[in-house]
């Protein structure tokens, strides 16, 4: 009997554990580092959460229609080192998002690089692909619309 | 002993979803468009609501150029929220019903909408 409990205890820890990591998972198998993005958008949503926090931005497309981006960011302590806080990216805010396009053609992509439009300000977004240098990509110019 | 881990670690489990449980339904960033009974061409909406202490306020289009909301009330009753903002474009008055409650991203916001001499329609989601 109590080797019972103590399977089913530690099938509910692994469950509830399972969940926690569910959303963590390598770059390359979620993205494509071979298909950049660079959008111009309003955030209306942030989450900062673990393993991953996400910017999700309204974007215009060239019909005129609103689409909705969701864009992965590095961890909200990577994020803090960076600079960033919960609340740097107010609802409303303009910005300039250069990453790379999910493999499964969704509105989703990985962040790199977020820029806030009325400012310029950059701010990089840690994420986790390997190829991506910062330092090199400070050297670029601030408005990477141009 | 046992039964007493398993207690916990269901405690535990439950209450990390919780978490995410924050209150009032009407809450949130809200994207949508007006659809005025005089144009085919439609208006982009977003809102920012905000409940703290059981009281409701916002934002028209947040940002650079956001609107204070004068005045959020929802009948809890008929879940029917109304807004009135003073904008460049006259008083907007917007009433309609929060719908698909249990969602959260896919809670809707619709209704009718009058702002200056226009009268339409709205349709609007929670981010």
């Amino acid at each position: 009997m109590k080797s019972k409990l103590l399977a089913l205890a530690l099938g509910a820890l692994g469950t509830i554990t399972s969940l926690q990591v569910a959303a963590h998972h390598s770059f390359a198998a979620e993205f494509d580092g071979n298909s950049p993005l660079l959008m111009q958008g309003t955030v209306v949503k942030v989450d900062w959460t673990n393993p991953h926090a996400y910017i999700f931005m309204e974007v215009e497309n060239e019909e005129g229609d609103y689409e909705e981006w969701a864009f992965e960011m590095g961890s909200p302590n990577g994020l803090q080192r960076r600079g960033w806080t919960r609340n740097t990216l107010e609802i409303g805010t303009e910005v300039i998002i250069r990453g790379t396009r999910a493999r499964d053609g969704s509105q989703k992509g990985n962040a790199q690089v977020v820029v806030i439009a009325e400012n310029c300000q950059r701010m990089f977004a840690g994420t986790s692909q390997r190829e991506f240098d910062e330092e090199s990509a400070a050297q670029e110019e601030c408005d990477l619309s141009r | 002993m046992l039964a007493r881990l398993i207690l916990l670690i269901s405690v535990i489990g439950f209450a990390f979803p919780a978490t995410a449980q924050t209150g009032h339904p009407a809450k949130g960033s809200w994207s949508g468009n007006l659809m005025s009974f005089s144009s085919a061409e439609p208006e982009r909406i977003r809102l920012l609501i905000d409940a703290w202490d059981g009281e409701l306020s916002g934002t028209i289009n947040p940002g650079r150029r956001g609107i204070e909301i004068s005045n959020v009330e929802l009948d809890a009753e008929s879940w029917t929220l109304t807004i009135e903002a003073d904008t460049p474009d006259g008083k907007l008055m917007m009433e309609g019903n929060l719908s698909n409650l249990g969602s959260w991203t896919n809670r809707k916001y619709r209704g009718a909408y009058t702002m200056g001499n226009t009268k339409g329609t709205f349709d609007i989601t929670l981010n």
